[in-house]
């Protein structure tokens, strides 16, 4: 039997055509793979679509946590948060010890700005002081200027409600500057303002003060200023840019050239010819 | 990837071998004809490296009976599938040769790999074993039950 079935399982052969057939559809199989990856892209594609994936994610990534624009915040706790492009937040950072405890406390990141602005001022420690006539100085920090100028449009807009807040936006440039004399911007603008009237104002005195301070030393200056007479020895004579509406209560401080410094009651006595520009007066002797 | 040059030294090589494990599975020349198709072009893209020929022939037995099972499981072929004749699936044979096989697709299914394996590639029972992914010992039962089974078909006692 096993002859038999040897014999019969023997007559059973693959024809030609079959083999033929099959070798012609292998020829053209291999054919068309070697066609395929004989493309470079081809056999670059899964390294392509790495790298690819690899970009859009790096560049997402950076395009989402890049802030372009920063936000200041100063009442006591003083706090800068990052905005991205989206204008949502991607970092906050106190800039003193209790803006760190704030940012801490009060987690805002990945909010939108406004929003993060509204927690930030519903906080107590933002928000008791503000109340008690504390100024709030938000400062918008960017260098692009519609950026910086539609987030400030949209600070003011959220803290109109309240009469103590100074909103300003500057460049990056101006924030450096400001940030060298160890002052946020507002600062620093109310710091070059008076120093402007009072060079003897230093920087150290600026950053001790409150923002209202500050302003209100700035209004007092501006105020006495215009009531500036000389009233130094000899035959000075003070030349005052105004109508001395400053009335007592300043207490402009001039460079005379000699021993001029005037302190004046300020009725408007000064008469001379030159205006002492912004408000500066000289006293002659 | 393999070369056209060692596809067509495959075909040649093996192409008797993978036509008759077709034969005793499927019905059809059509079927037999994807069979080839499916095996060889696995062959073809296969990175395998056969340490020697019987490690390739093997190779070639598995991936054969495993297409066959395949094709068999696919539902809508084994409905749609025709039965061609046996004359038609063995037109060289002789008509006493027809009667063997005959009996040998009479047979279930799982025993006529075994059969074909042992009777015509001359492979032992425990060889079978590891090729079909079977006990040794099943084997050995299939062989001897496909043997009383043929024995009856055939009446060739005196022939065994």
């Amino acid at each position: 039997m096993d002859e038999r079935l040897h014999g019969a399982f023997g007559s059973v052969r693959a024809d030609e055509a079959l083999k033929d057939r099959t070798k012609a559809f292998l020829a053209r199989e291999i054919a068309r793979r070697e066609r395929r990856s004989a493309l470079p892209v081809r056999r670059l594609a899964p390294v392509l679509a790495c790298l690819l994936l690899l970009l859009v994610g790096f560049g997402g990534y950076q395009f989402y946590f890049t802030p372009v624009a920063a936000i200041r915040l100063e009442i006591n706790p003083a706090l800068e948060l990052g905005v991205n492009r989206l204008g949502r937040v991607v970092s906050s950072q106190g800039l003193n010890e209790d803006g760190e405890a704030l940012a801490q406390e009060v987690d805002v990141r990945f909010l939108p700005y406004e929003e993060a602005l509204e927690r930030l001022m519903a906080d107590s420690r933002v928000e008791e002081p503000l109340e008690a006539g504390a100024l709030l100085s938000i400062e918008v920090i960017g260098d692009d200027e519609t950026g910086t100028g539609e987030i400030l449009a949209a600070v003011e807009t959220c803290t109109a409600g309240s009469g103590n807040v100074s909103c300003c936006a500057g460049s990056a440039g101006e924030a450096a500057e400001a940030a060298e004399h160890g002052l946020t911007l507002s600062r620093y603008r109310l710091y070059t303002a008076i120093r402007a009237l009072d060079p003897s104002f230093t920087a150290e005195e600026a950053a001790a003060l409150t923002m209202r301070e500050l302003r209100d030393r700035l209004a007092a200056l501006e105020g006495g200023a215009s009531s500036e007479n000389g009233g130094s020895a000899g035959a000075g004579q003070g030349n005052g840019p105004g109508d001395g509406t400053g009335a007592g209560t300043g207490q402009g401080s001039g460079p005379g050239d000699g021993a001029g410094q005037g302190y004046g009651p300020g009725d408007g006595t000064g008469m001379g010819t030159g205006a002492g520009h912004g408000g500066h007066g000289h006293g002659h002797s | 990837m393999r070369s056209e040059q060692e596809a067509n030294r495959a075909v040649e090589r093996y192409a008797d071998m993978v036509r008759r494990l077709c034969f005793v599975h499927l019905k059809n020349e059509a079927d037999t004809e994807d069979i080839f198709q499916t095996v060889f072009l696995k062959y073809v893209v296969s990175d395998k490296r056969f340490e020697s020929e019987e490690h390739e022939k093997a190779w070639f037995i598995r991936v054969t009976v495993n297409a066959c099972r395949d094709l068999l499981r696919s539902f809508f072929r084994s409905r749609t599938a025709p039965e061609e004749e046996l004359e038609t699936l063995a037109a060289d044979s002789t008509q006493e040769q027809r009667e063997v096989l005959a009996a040998v697709l009479s047979l279930p299914g799982k025993y006529r790999d075994a059969v074909y394996l042992h009777y015509y590639e001359g492979y032992t029972a425990p060889e079978i074993g590891r090729l079909l992914g079977k006990n040794t010992n099943t084997v050995y039962t299939l062989l001897t039950r496909a043997r009383e089974l043929l024995r009856e078909r055939l009446g060739g006692e005196e022939h065994g």
